[in-house]
């Protein structure tokens, strides 16, 4: 992911994140066509081990270690049509069985006929029952197929109206829990202009307009972290009014980047020489967002280098 | 400390009150200074009338020093409808008159001024001058809190850049901000030219006062002032007309002593400094 890659400077990116406090499985499944790649790409997103695929019988192994390792503990897979009859009438059992061993949920995603054609055609994908039926057939004798299973899941998720995002903010809503930010790591910095604006900013805010400390001879040697220089930027009515601004954006788009998934977020402010306003800035807007419960960090880049 | 400004300074916003060692007098004395830095560039008019209380600009800041004790800082202007060259004055523009090409444009920045500039500061104030980079060129003189800010660049007839003038045009009349020139023509006083060149376009232009900002009493780079004919000094009420005999003058002595202490009574109200 492109912000991943960008803040790896920073520090490692980390492609597992914490372990669930319990281990847990979700199993997916559904109809074709009814978005459990999607589904799947947001739970490893989450954090999820994520699995496409799996062969039902692998299913009590895979719970085993799920349970077992330090490393897995939360896991998803997808379990699909394409495996045939056989493993499918398996299902119902292994699923109740491996129920009792650790904490299961089953997904079930469906979606309207006409959705599941118009993806397929959209796709130009066959169906994978479609070898010698319409794909308009091919739906219906999957939904009669997977009747069974559905009716064990403890989610049925229709799909036709949601989008992409929409159903991954749904996805991330159930098993994520919305107010779970901690996936998110948002990075504060600051820098000067005069040395150029940093590449790896997802917002950069230039706060040259604001009141210059730097020409007042007492701040001129000191930085916007001082809580002088600091008092003497918010004496102004516009530093307020920005700050106050520029927080409300954040706590609205926030949440949005991390329904997107997003896993990091850099904020930069950016004033003449990255002394002063950029560093003041970047600190208020750090402690703003950590007293919303994000996990943030705050940098400053220029602040030992020469004026 | 920051404060709202006084009602006769609205357009300046607020008003922080700072410490810092005097400029003036350079011995380390404490000094303290009311500065403001105006969000948006402020009205000719309005700048007028903050130096008609007494501050001067630098850059985007405008400031009044206002040291518990001591205003020998007192702001001085010509009248320049009444003034009239001393002989010596008269010498040094029979010496520079027709020796310069000078041009008005806006505030320029780039290598030939700041080269010139760091020249000059290494001559004027030897190891403790505003460092000659760019950016302390430009917050310096390259920017303003005003649009009235002029540059007058003075060019020698091979087209070389001798000597700069940083002007504010007012209402009222013309404030020089700075001057600076090429440390190799110093036996043309041209800082006194200078100052009778700007006058004579107060004339022209019929812009009555020139400011001088600053005049110190004891602080030898600002002594020449003194020498202006129809100076008038700021009493932090009204502007007093001085006397051009010199700072030794009995009279000139006891002007000023008056005018300091009214002016710290007129700032304590205007500035009022943190306890």
């Amino acid at each position: 992911m492109k912000s991943q890659k960008r803040s790896s400077s920073k520090e490692p990116a980390k492609k597992t994140p914490a372990p669930a406090a319990n281990p847990e499985l979700v199993i997916i499944t559904g109809l074709s066509g009814s978005g459990k790649g999607t589904v799947l790409k947001a739970l490893e997103d989450f954090g999820y081990y994520s699995v496409d695929n799996l062969p039902v019988d692998l299913i009590p192994k895979f719970a085993e270690l799920s349970r077992e390792s330090p490393k897995v503990r939360s896991a998803a897979l997808v379990v699909d049509i394409r495996e045939g009859d056989q493993a499918l009438a398996k299902f119902p059992r292994i699923f109740k069985q491996v129920r009792k061993t650790i904490a299961t949920r089953l997904v079930f995603l469906e979606a309207d006929d006409d959705t599941i054609i118009r993806r397929f055609s959209e796709t130009r994908r066959p169906h994978p029952l479609g070898r010698d039926l319409t794909v308009a057939n091919s739906v219906q004798q999957e939904r009669k197929e997977l009747a069974e299973i559905r009716d064990l899941a403890d989610f049925v998720i229709n799909t036709s109206k949601l989008n992409v995002h929409q159903l991954r903010e749904l996805i991330q809503e159930k098993f994520h829990g919305p107010r779970d930010e901690s996936k998110l790591q948002i990075y504060v910095t600051s820098f000067g202009f005069r040395h150029g604006v940093p590449t790896d900013s997802d917002l950069v805010f230039d706060v040259r307009f604001l009141p210059n400390p730097n020409y007042i001879p007492e701040f001129k040697p000191l930085t916007g972290l001082q809580p002088k220089v600091a008092k003497y930027i918010r004496g102004y009515p516009q530093t307020v009014e920005f700050l106050k601004r520029i927080s409300d954006l954040l706590v609205y788009l926030i949440p949005h980047y991390i329904a997107e998934g997003k896993s990091y977020l850099t904020i930069s402010f950016g004033c003449t020489g990255g002394h002063h306003r950029s560093v003041m800035m970047a600190h208020e807007i750090k402690q703003h967002l950590a007293r919303q419960g994000y996990r943030v960090k705050e940098s400053h880049r220029d602040i030992e280098k020469a004026v | 400390m920051i404060y709202p400004p006084p009602d006769e300074l609205l357009a300046l916003g607020p008003i922080f009150v700072g410490g810092d060692t005097c400029s003036y007098f350079r011995d380390g004395r404490p000094a303290r200074t009311a500065y403001a830095q105006p969000f948006r560039q402020i009205s000719d008019a309005a700048y007028d009338k903050a130096l008609n209380l007494g501050m001067r600009r630098s850059g985007e800041l405008l400031y009044r020093p206002i040291c518990p004790g001591c205003r020998k800082c007192q702001p001085f202007r010509v009248d320049t409808q009444r003034f009239q060259p001393s002989k010596s004055q008269r010498r040094v523009i029979r010496k520079c008159e027709g020796r310069f090409e000078i041009r008005m444009h806006n505030p320029r920045v780039d290598a030939e001024h700041i080269e010139l500039f760091a020249k000059y500061q290494q001559m004027q104030h030897p190891g403790r001058g505003i460092e000659p980079s760019e950016t302390s060129y430009r917050g310096f003189l390259g920017e303003s809190a005003i649009p009235g800010t002029r540059e007058l660049s003075w060019r020698d007839p091979q087209g070389k850049l001798c000597a700069v003038g940083i002007i504010d045009l007012l209402p009222s009349g013309l404030s020089t901000v700075y001057f600076f020139w090429d440390p190799d023509l110093r036996d043309l006083s041209l800082g006194t030219y200078s100052a009778l060149a700007e006058i004579d376009l107060c004339r022209q232009w019929g812009r009555r006062y020139y400011y001088l900002g600053y005049l110190v009493p004891g602080a030898a780079t600002m002594n020449y002032k003194a020498s202006f004919d129809a100076g008038e000094v700021w009493d932090g009420t009204d502007w007093i007309p001085l006397p051009a005999r010199g700072l030794e003058d009995p009279e000139v002595i006891a002007l000023l002593a008056q005018a300091e202490r009214k002016s710290m009574q007129a700032d304590a109200r205007r500035f009022p400094s943190p306890k």
